[in-house]
């Protein structure tokens, strides 16, 4: 077998064993969340979302639910998430079987890892559907809210996605190393949450959190309203590709205890 | 002798930096033998096969499975091993035949009739679709060597498969095992601490004790190893009359454990003669247990270490 076959095929593996389990339905839960509150809170209290002035009044949802998907939910999505993926792994009886397979260990990793990052995009793209759908659907129960005579700024919030999504690559690439090592369901929850919380504190200082990986979901703020600096995304991403490279030396060189 | 689907030379390997927990391992299994691999708990049996699987890195020394090295060609040799581990590792959301795909997803041109297949050969075509989180033991132990089975391997390594089986269940597995062997030429590799297991089913037998292996050959020539002696425990209704009956008349040693007396004879013949001089003293004899010397081989070969 070829280097795309291996892969592509412990890609279709991976997705298959998350048939049934809590880290396909949390993708769902996680996406729907904001918006689905953001329309609650409309059908009672539509009033004070009516547009004081001729503006877009999408500007205003938008605004709000991106920056509370790309600051906290996602980065506390993903690492629950990649933590319940391993699980499933490390619930079965531990990696023996996985890496006595007659496939190249690479492949488990980087297929394991692949899922990891499609359960993440898959999350953002199934919020930006359930934040338009929630818009159109109020816009029309009340037409009072303007939003069936504007349109979304769709280029910005996929902008904002694309950053976010970039911005969290760092993150992951830890957290699906620490899962990958660590049996224990808490000890990666736990290091993660502990990182994110210090992340909001760093993320203070620009200068200091743009070497900071955990700081970049408050870093990616500025995107929502318009402001847009890259840079910390390239760091973001060399910090991904550094990561899941010196995790996958690590975990094929691991004994399988 | 035939040629060797595993060899082992001088392999180490340690947990720790203080112990040697795999000391100068040389296997050497031959093509189309049922191989008994023997050692009491934490011997280092499991270890010994996370080693022939490439789970953990040896220190030193070379592993070669069907001839070639195991460290240049990893997944050709993994492709002709099937192996059950401890506790097979399923996916307990899954049902039993999703956990088959997923293992035949990961291996070459495995039909989904092979599935079907091998989930008769273990008895669990009953089973198919019910989630694993709700098998039994036994039935997880039968899930996981259909799995090991599925690419019809060469050589199939089973790690005390009998463990949580009821005694229905040991039984068919060691007819699958000869099964397996005599019908499609599959050399088994067995790892187990009990002795009786090793000596219904095998052709072979390696007993590791510390790391080290003491012994290596075929059970014939265990068997024989220890011919002569036979270790005699007698019940009766008068134990130190037998005793002093033994002792004088027969001149036999004699020494009691529990209720029975215990003694060795030379051959089988003198059974009769005990038997004559405790019932001429209107003894009455419940039992005479011929201890299984294997046992005892077994117990001083690993204790003396």
């Amino acid at each position: 077998m070829s280097v795309i076959t291996y892969y592509i095929s412990s890609v279709k593996n991976e997705l298959f064993k998350l048939k049934r389990t809590f880290a396909f339905w949390l993708t769902l839960l996680a996406a729907i969340f904001i918006p689905g509150l953001i329309f609650v809170v409309m059908l009672f209290k539509h009033k004070n979302f009516i547009p004081k002035d001729d503006s877009n009044p999408w500007n205003m949802i938008m605004e709000i639910e991106t920056s509370i998907i790309v600051t906290v939910l996602i980065p506390f999505f993903i690492i629950l998430v990649t933590s319940l993926i391993m699980q499933v792994e490390h619930r079965s009886g531990g990696l023996k079987d996985l890496f006595s397979l007659p496939v190249p260990k690479w492949s488990v990793y980087y297929g394991k890892l692949t899922v990891v990052l499609i359960t993440v995009f898959m999350t953002y793209l199934l919020f930006s559907a359930f934040f338009l759908a929630g818009g159109y659907i109020s816009g029309i129960l009340f037409p009072d809210l303007n939003y069936t005579s504007f349109s979304p700024d769709y280029l910005k919030l996929f902008k904002t996605i694309g950053a976010s999504f970039v911005a969290l690559l760092g993150i992951l690439g830890l957290q699906f190393w620490l899962s990958f090592r660590v049996k224990n369901f808490i000890i990666p929850l736990g290091i993660g949450m502990i990182l994110v919380i210090a992340g909001f504190v760093i993320a203070n200082s620009p200068n200091d959190a743009i070497y900071y990986p955990y700081a970049y979901n408050t870093l990616t703020r500025p995107f929502v309203i318009g402001e847009m600096d890259a840079t910390f995304l390239w760091y973001s991403l060399g910090f991904f590709i550094t990561i899941t490279t010196i995790g996958y030396i690590d975990i094929s060189r691991k004994n399988i205890i | 002798m035939s040629k060797l689907i595993v060899q082992t030379d001088n392999v180490c390997f340690s947990y720790s930096k203080t112990k040697k927990d795999i000391d100068n391992l040389s296997l050497q299994i031959p093509e189309g033998s049922v191989y008994g691999f023997l050692g009491p708990n934490g011997s280092g049996k499991t270890t010994t096969i996370r080693l022939l699987l490439g789970l953990l890195k040896k220190e030193k020394g070379e592993i070669s499975l069907l001839g070639k090295s195991f460290q240049k060609n990893r997944i050709t040799c993994l492709n002709e091993v099937g192996a059950l581990i401890e506790n097979p590792s399923l996916y307990e959301h899954l049902n039993a035949v999703e956990n088959l795909k997923v293992a035949a997803n990961y291996r070459r041109g495995i039909s989904k009739e092979r599935i079907d297949e091998v989930l008769e050969i273990v008895k669990l075509s009953h089973a198919k679709k019910k989630k694993v989180k709700a098998f039994s033991l036994g039935m997880k132990q039968r899930l996981g060597l259909a799995i090991s089975l599925l690419s019809k391997p060469k050589l199939l390594i089973l790690d005390e498969p009998t463990n949580g089986l009821d005694p229905k269940g040991i039984i068919e597995m060691r007819q699958l095992i000869k099964d397996l062997n005599q019908n499609y030429g599959t050399t088994i590799f067995i790892s187990s601490h009990l002795l009786s297991e090793i000596e219904k089913t095998c052709t072979h037998v390696g007993i590791i004790n510390d790391g080290k292996i003491i012994f290596q050959d075929t059970v014939k020539t265990l068997k024989s190893s220890k011919e002569g002696k036979i270790i005699l425990e007698i019940e009766s209704s008068d134990l130190t009359k037998s005793k002093e009956i033994l002792e004088e008349n027969l001149k036999m040693n004699t020494s009691t454990e529990d209720n029975y007396l215990v003694t060795e004879v030379n051959s089988k013949e003198d059974i009769s003669a005990i038997i004559d001089a405790l019932r001429t003293s209107e003894i009455n004899i419940y039992q005479i247990k011929v201890k299984d010397n294997l046992e005892d081989l077994f117990l001083s070969l690993t204790e003396t270490h």
